[in-house]
């Protein structure tokens, strides 16, 4: 009897330990790193008062870890190349990246670093996490919305998300043409990743 | 406040105004006899930058993150170099030993965001020694200049250096740049004014030649570094008042006063002409 009771608290043992290991492995963090070719920064800033200015820049990079479980466990970096910025004016570009505005010889990346995550629930996601933009760190909440994930045809998985947000450029030092170019500057972020 | 109104009455109204007060107290002071006269140029230039820089680009961070927000304490340290050098470092040795800490200093903080991140250590050496080697240069070509000649001719000769240094900038895609030189500009025509207009009044820049030099230097190596400012334009700048200095040296004629003008104009035209040929097309 006692030989009978042990051995069914024993099985009993194992299939709970094997039941929370394939649960935990099935939602353990997933790492990713960003697809430049498929991600984009673009921003908008109003020119004159009288319409809104577009430009974007293409090299973006970086990893993120999503955990759905902990959201708390999540990361994410992003790096971007200033000097990818594309207005499609060659004398308009040279002009953002120069002193005036960007500064891209003295500052040749901006980069978003998350330092806090808290689900928002309809696969959003808020991030805080500090901007660092023409040498000036400064900390930012982010609504990041989750577009879609699933396996890519050459075997890869791939998960993406999309986000926009507004800061003054005149917080980061940038304060040339005021007047004429708005201070504030809403930035989209569109980043594509393959899990590692 | 419209952009042609902004421009006017920071890099042009502001700096002339403060730099013109100055110099009217200084007036006083030289009528007075009072030593303190003598430093008038230094203070004048020195806080009328100051005023324009601050009117363009308002209150410089601290600790500054780039090259245009060191420059304002470019200035200070030219006013104070302007003031005190003559005084307290009789000693060539000392005083040019102190210049040559002051402009490795100056160099490293204008250019430390290439030495972090874009130079290896020999390249960030190269870049602050050659840096540093212009700077010295100039500083001793402005001295030669305000000690030798008349606060009216140098006034002129730094006017077109200067107008020269600010198109060739503007056009190299550098506005706020071409602005900070021109609110130097304008305070080195009141100087010029002064000179012509109020002859007892004595203006004398040779206090300013340490700012001149900073600040001539410090723009044109901002413009060469982060914006797109040629090379040869950077050489044919510096030309500008060496081969006006070359030319006077040899005597005091009229013909050479014209020709050291001359070649001056023709060295400031060449750089901004090259400046203007490498342009991309207006957008």
């Amino acid at each position: 009897m006692k030989m009978k009771m042990k051995s069914s608290l024993a099985t009993l043992a194992v299939t709970v330990a094997l039941f929370l290991g394939s649960a935990s492995s099935a939602s353990a963090a997933e790492n990713y790193h960003i697809d430049a070719t498929h991600s984009r920064v673009t921003f908008r800033v109003k020119h004159f008062g009288v319409s809104y200015f577009y430009g974007q820049f293409f090299d973006v990079s970086g990893t993120f870890k999503v955990d759905d479980i902990n959201a708390s466990k999540s990361e994410v970096n992003v790096i971007i190349k200033v000097n990818s910025l594309d207005t499609h004016d060659a004398k308009r570009d040279g002009h953002l990246k120069g002193p005036d505005f960007f500064n891209a010889k003295a500052f040749p990346v901006m980069t978003f670093k998350g330092k806090k995550y808290k689900k928002l629930g309809g696969g959003k996601v808020q991030v805080t996490g500090d901007l660092m933009l023409h040498g000036v760190s400064k900390s930012i909440t982010i609504t990041l919305a989750h577009v879609g994930a699933g396996k890519d045809p050459w075997g890869g998985y791939r998960s993406g998300y999309d986000g926009t947000f507004t800061i003054k450029r005149s917080d980061y030092g940038m304060k040339f043409m005021l007047g004429g170019i708005g201070d504030e500057v809403t930035i989209t972020m569109g980043i594509e990743g393959v899990r590692k | 406040m419209s952009i042609p109104l902004q421009i006017a009455t920071y890099t042009v109204a502001l700096p002339a105004v403060l730099s013109g007060l100055v110099f009217a107290i200084a007036w006083q002071l030289e009528v007075r006899r009072s030593v303190a006269a003598s430093y008038a140029a230094a203070i004048a230039l020195g806080l009328g930058y100051i005023a324009g820089h601050v009117g363009t680009l308002g209150t410089p961070a601290y600790p500054p993150v780039e090259a245009t927000q060191w420059l304002v304490y470019i200035a200070i340290l030219g006013l104070v170099l302007g003031v005190f050098e003559r005084r307290w470092h009789r000693q060539a040795w000392l005083r040019w030993g102190i210049r040559g800490s002051v402009v490795l200093v100056m160099g490293w903080l204008l250019l430390r965001p290439l030495i972090s991140y874009s130079w290896s250590t020999t390249q960030a050496t190269e870049w602050v020694l050659g840096l540093g080697a212009y700077v010295l240069a100039s500083w001793w070509m402005a001295e030669r200049l305000c000690l030798k000649m008349s606060a009216k001719r140098i006034g002129l000769l730094l006017i077109l250096w200067g107008t020269a240094q600010s198109i060739a900038i503007v056009v190299s895609q550098s506005a706020v740049l071409a602005q900070l030189q021109g609110v130097l500009v304008s305070t080195i025509g009141v100087a010029l004014v002064l000179a012509w207009v109020l002859p007892r009044a004595k203006v004398s820049l040779v206090s300013a030649a340490p700012l001149v030099a900073l600040l001539f230097s410090s723009h044109a190596a901002a413009g060469f570094f982060y914006s797109e400012l040629p090379a040869w334009s950077v050489v044919f700048l510096g030309l500008t008042p060496v081969l006006a200095l070359l030319i006077w040296r040899m005597g005091e004629s009229t013909k050479l006063a014209v020709g050291g003008f001359a070649c001056a104009f023709a060295a400031a035209v060449a750089a901004v002409w090259i400046a203007v040929s490498n342009a991309p097309p207006s957008y």
